[in-house]
């Protein structure tokens, strides 16, 4: 899900950068006082996350945790996330340098989606298990998409490449849904004043 | 508590890096030969191969097969940028100088270590990063 650096014209990264710019102002204006150690802790999990590989049949898939960020940061998982992409760029070079912009984009966008689906469990039936699994999966298939038309703009076809993209990224989904479950179903009943952000 | 978490699931999980595609060549038999993998060891095929002369010219291009190798014969060149770019946004770039060879074949898979000194880089940087923040919020609240 990480785009290096040379893959993409200068008007798509460049753009990337500019709605990053914006949201993550948004995101930032969401964060109090209170929050900070919060949005750290979860900026460290994005961060290493990517490093954790969860053997699924003959291969494996790294976790992503961006929307685990999103339910429980809602808008400022957007600005974390940037953060921890801009480390992993430069530390692990992991994407690239000019990409962090449309590759926070492709996957904080996704993460502040997940705050709202999780949200839902307030107005509709099922507990923070199911929410939290949707989330997840919602998480990574929503960044498989924007993934998708990022590409498209290196002039691919958008259909094969969004095909090759979703049929890569359901092993990943289907992980980051069990963890997303798993770690909402636990905070529901150990700390639920922490999904209330 | 957090962090603790995360280091155990370090040592728990398999870590490396797959999401980084790697590029390794050889020349044999008057062949330069491309070898496009991931650090896991799958064969990175069918991906788009440019081999470029020292001029930023176009030498050849194609894609790997299914073993993630792509060869081309060299001519009178000597020296060859090749950018291997897979269909995910993941791309890597290797320069080829015949003659100066130092590459050992890679042994497959290929061995990943966990960058533990990056980690904790990346780690004390957010968490540095928080406490000052949280030390200039703190200030401004007294001040007023």
């Amino acid at each position: 899900m990480h785009i290096s650096d040379g893959v993409l014209p200068p008007e798509t990264w460049i753009g990337g950068y500019a709605v990053t710019a914006g949201l993550t102002a948004l995101g930032l204006r969401k964060v109090k006082e209170g929050d900070v150690p919060k949005v750290s802790v979860l900026t460290a999990a994005f961060f290493v996350a990517s490093l954790i590989h969860v053997p699924v049949g003959p291969t494996s898939v790294h976790l992503v945790l961006n929307s685990l960020a999103g339910i429980v940061l809602g808008w400022a998982a957007y600005p974390a996330i940037l953060v921890g992409l801009v480390l992993q760029a430069l530390l692990f070079q992991f994407g690239g340098v000019t990409t962090v912009g449309i590759n926070t984009l492709n996957m904080g966008l996704p993460a502040v989606v997940a705050g709202y689906i999780f949200k839902l469990r307030k107005k509709f039936p099922g507990d923070a298990v199911l929410w939290g699994a949707l989330a997840g999966f919602e998480g990574i298939l929503g960044g498989a998409l924007l993934l998708s038309l990022s590409l498209w703009t290196t002039g691919e076809g958008f259909l094969r490449v969004a095909q090759l993209a979703f049929v890569a990224h359901i092993p990943v989904a289907v992980v980051e849904a069990a963890i997303t479950a798993a770690a909402a179903g636990f905070l529901q009943r150990t700390r639920p004043e922490v999904l209330e952000g | 508590m957090g962090t603790a978490l995360l280091t155990l699931s370090l040592l728990l999980f398999k870590t490396g890096y797959t999401h980084k595609l790697m590029v390794d060549w050889i020349y044999e038999e008057g062949k330069v030969w491309i070898d496009a993998f991931f650090p896991d060891g799958r064969p990175a095929r069918n991906v788009k191969v440019k081999v470029l002369r020292p001029d930023g010219s176009e030498l050849r291009s194609g894609r790997t097969d299914e073993e993630g190798r792509f060869s081309f014969d060299p001519g009178d060149g000597r020296r060859f940028k090749v950018i291997v770019q897979g269909s995910m946004g993941h791309r890597a770039k290797a320069e080829v100088t015949l003659g100066e060879e130092t590459r050992v074949s890679h042994q497959l898979p290929y061995k990943v270590k966990i960058p533990w000194r990056e980690v904790f880089s990346g780690l004390g940087y957010i968490f540095g990063g928080a406490g000052i923040i949280l030390y200039l919020l703190s200030r401004r609240r007294r001040a007023s």
